[in-house]
C-alpha cells in the first residue's frame, strides 16, 4: 500500500510536469502566434500605407498593357473628357524602343521606353487647348516630347492638326 | 518525540565483523553474507542492524521479525539495551544507539503512516497544481486567442479600406489580392518614367496667355520641344510682320533666333524661331 502510495505520487507528479511541459509549449506556440500576427498587423499596415502612397503619386510607367493600345485607350479618354464629338480620325505611329539606363550604361528591371506620336486632325483651339490641359492633367504616363499645331489650310474652318511626340516607361515584360 | 525502546540484548545475536570493502548495497550485501554465516538460523527471518565501522570491525545485531513486528507499531526506534562485553571494551553506547533495528521492511509504522500521507500530500498537491495549470493557462490562452482575433479583424478592416469590393465567390485571400495591388502600385509608381525636361504644354499655355489677339495674322505652324519654338505665321503686310515679331519677341522665356520675311502676292509669310532665353533656362 505504502509502495502503491508512492507511486501514485510519482505518477501525479510526472503527469503535472508533462501537462506543465505540454501547457508551456501550447502556451509559447500561441504567443509566437500572436507575435507573428501583430508583425503581419504592422507590415500590412506599411504596405497600404506604402500602397496608399503610390496610389496618389501618379503612375509614371506602364505595366500589364501594350503601349500603343494603351495610349489609344488614353486618347479616346482625354477626347471624351474634352467633349469632342464624334472624335476626329486620329493615328498613332510607335516610333522607338529602347531599354531604360539608370546610369546611361545599366537596363532598370527590364524597364523599356517607348515613343509614339499622335496624330489628331481637324481640331478647333479650343479642342486642342482642352485636350493638352487634360493630358497635362491626368496622363502622366505619356509625356510630351513635342508638339506641334497645324493649320489645315486646305478647310475654311479654321480646324488644326494636333501632332504630339510622346515617351513613356514600360515594363516589357509586364505589357 | 521519537519513542526509543531499548531491547534485551539477550533476545538479540551480535557479532563482530570485518569492515567491508564495498559501499553502499555492496557493503550490505557483504556484512550480511559475514553474518549469516555466523548465525544459528537463516537470516530472513531475522531484522539485522549493522554499526559504522570503528578500527576496520563493524557490530552486528540481529533479532527475530516477529518480536520487531509487534514493537514497530510503537516504538520509533529500537535499539539493544547493552552491547556484549566480549565483543570488546571499545563498543560503548555510540555503535549501541548505531543499531536501530526498526528500518527498511520494519520501519516504524509511524514513519509508514506518515511517508503514505506525505505522499497523498504529493498527489493532492500535484493534482491541484494541475488543476491551476490547466485553469491558468486556457484563460491565457483564450485570452490570447482573443487578441488574436482582435488583430486579424483590423488586418481584415485595414485590406477592406483598400481592396475593391468583390461579388461572388472569392478564391483568392486577401492577402493575395492586396500584394497584387501593391505589386502594380510599385511597378506603376518607379521614379523612373521619362520626364521631359520642360513642361510643353503649360509653356504653351503661357505662350497663349502674351498672345497678341490684337494683331490680325494667320498661324500655320506652331511647333513646341524642348529646345525651341517654331511658329509660322501669314500676315496681310509687311507693317503687320513688324508687328508680329515685336510682339514674339516679348514673350517671356523666350527669344527670336531665326526669323524669316516671305512677301507673297497677296499676304507675307513669317517663319520664326525662337530659343530658351539663357534666364528661363537658368529658372528652369
Amino acid at each position: 500500500m505504502n509502495w502503491s502510495w508512492n507511486k501514485t505520487a510519482l505518477v501525479c507528479i510526472a503527469v503535472t510536469a508533462f501537462v506543465m511541459v505540454f501547457a508551456i509549449a501550447q502556451l509559447r506556440s500561441n504567443q509566437r502566434n500572436l507575435a507573428n500576427d501583430i508583425a503581419r498587423h504592422n507590415s500590412v499596415n506599411q504596405q497600404v500605407q506604402e500602397y496608399l502612397s503610390l496610389s496618389n503619386a501618379q503612375q509614371d510607367t506602364l505595366y500589364g498593357t501594350k503601349p500603343q493600345s494603351d495610349i489609344e485607350a488614353r486618347l479616346v479618354e482625354a477626347m471624351q473628357s474634352s467633349q469632342i464629338t464624334p472624335a476626329p480620325p486620329f493615328q498613332v505611329t510607335i516610333q522607338t524602343d529602347r531599354e531604360v539606363r539608370s546610369t546611361g550604361t545599366h537596363p532598370i528591371n527590364g524597364l523599356h521606353e517607348q515613343e509614339i506620336s499622335i496624330r489628331i486632325p481637324g481640331l478647333t483651339t479650343k479642342q486642342i487647348g482642352d485636350i493638352l490641359v487634360y493630358w497635362r492633367d491626368q496622363q502622366h504616363v505619356w509625356t510630351p516630347k513635342h508638339i506641334s499645331i497645324d493649320h489645315d489650310q486646305r478647310s475654311n474652318t479654321n480646324r488644326y492638326t494636333l501632332k504630339l511626340d510622346c515617351i513613356a516607361v514600360y515594363h516589357a515584360d509586364g505589357a | 518525540m521519537m519513542r526509543i525502546h531499548e531491547l534485551s540484548s539477550r533476545q538479540c545475536a551480535f557479532a563482530l565483523l570485518d569492515a567491508p570493502q564495498g559501499r553502499g548495497r555492496d557493503a550490505q550485501r557483504e556484512l550480511l553474507y559475514q553474518f549469516e554465516a555466523l548465525l544459528p538460523q537463516s537470516i530472513d527471518g531475522l531484522q539485522v542492524a549493522f554499526s559504522k565501522p570503528i578500527e576496520g570491525k563493524v557490530v552486528a545485531c540481529a533479532c527475530d521479525r516477529t518480536l520487531i513486528e509487534s514493537l514497530r507499531n510503537s516504538v520509533d526506534i529500537l535499539i539493544p539495551d547493552s552491547i556484549p562485553v566480549w565483543l570488546g571494551e571499545s563498543y560503548t553506547n555510540l555503535q549501541r544507539n548505531q543499531l536501530n533495528l526498526l528500518t527498511g521492511l520494519m520501519r516504524p509504522v509511524s514513519a509508514v503512516q506518515r511517508e503514505r500521507l506525505n505522499a497523498k500530500l504529493v498527489c493532492f498537491a500535484s493534482l491541484v497544481i494541475m488543476l491551476l495549470l490547466v485553469l491558468g493557462v486556457s484563460r491565457r490562452l483564450h485570452k490570447i486567442e482573443l487578441q488574436r482575433d482582435t488583430v486579424n479583424s483590423q488586418i481584415a478592416t485595414i485590406y477592406s479600406q483598400v481592396l475593391p469590393r468583390t461579388v461572388g465567390a472569392q478564391s483568392q485571400p486577401d492577402s493575395v489580392r492586396f500584394s497584387s495591388m501593391l505589386n502594380q502600385a510599385r511597378a506603376t509608381r518607379t521614379g523612373t518614367g521619362t520626364q521631359s525636361q520642360h513642361d510643353l504644354v503649360f509653356e504653351l499655355s503661357a505662350i497663349f496667355t502674351q498672345w497678341p489677339t490684337t494683331i490680325p495674322f494667320q498661324v500655320r505652324s506652331l511647333v513646341i520641344g524642348d529646345d525651341s519654338l517654331r511658329m509660322e505665321v501669314s500676315v496681310e503686310n509687311n507693317e503687320l510682320a513688324t508687328q508680329v515679331i515685336q510682339a514674339i519677341s516679348q514673350l517671356h522665356g523666350w527669344e527670336i533666333s531665326t526669323r524669316t520675311t516671305t512677301p507673297r502676292a497677296d499676304q507675307v509669310d513669317l517663319s520664326v524661331t525662337l530659343s530658351r532665353s539663357s534666364s528661363a533656362e537658368e529658372a528652369s
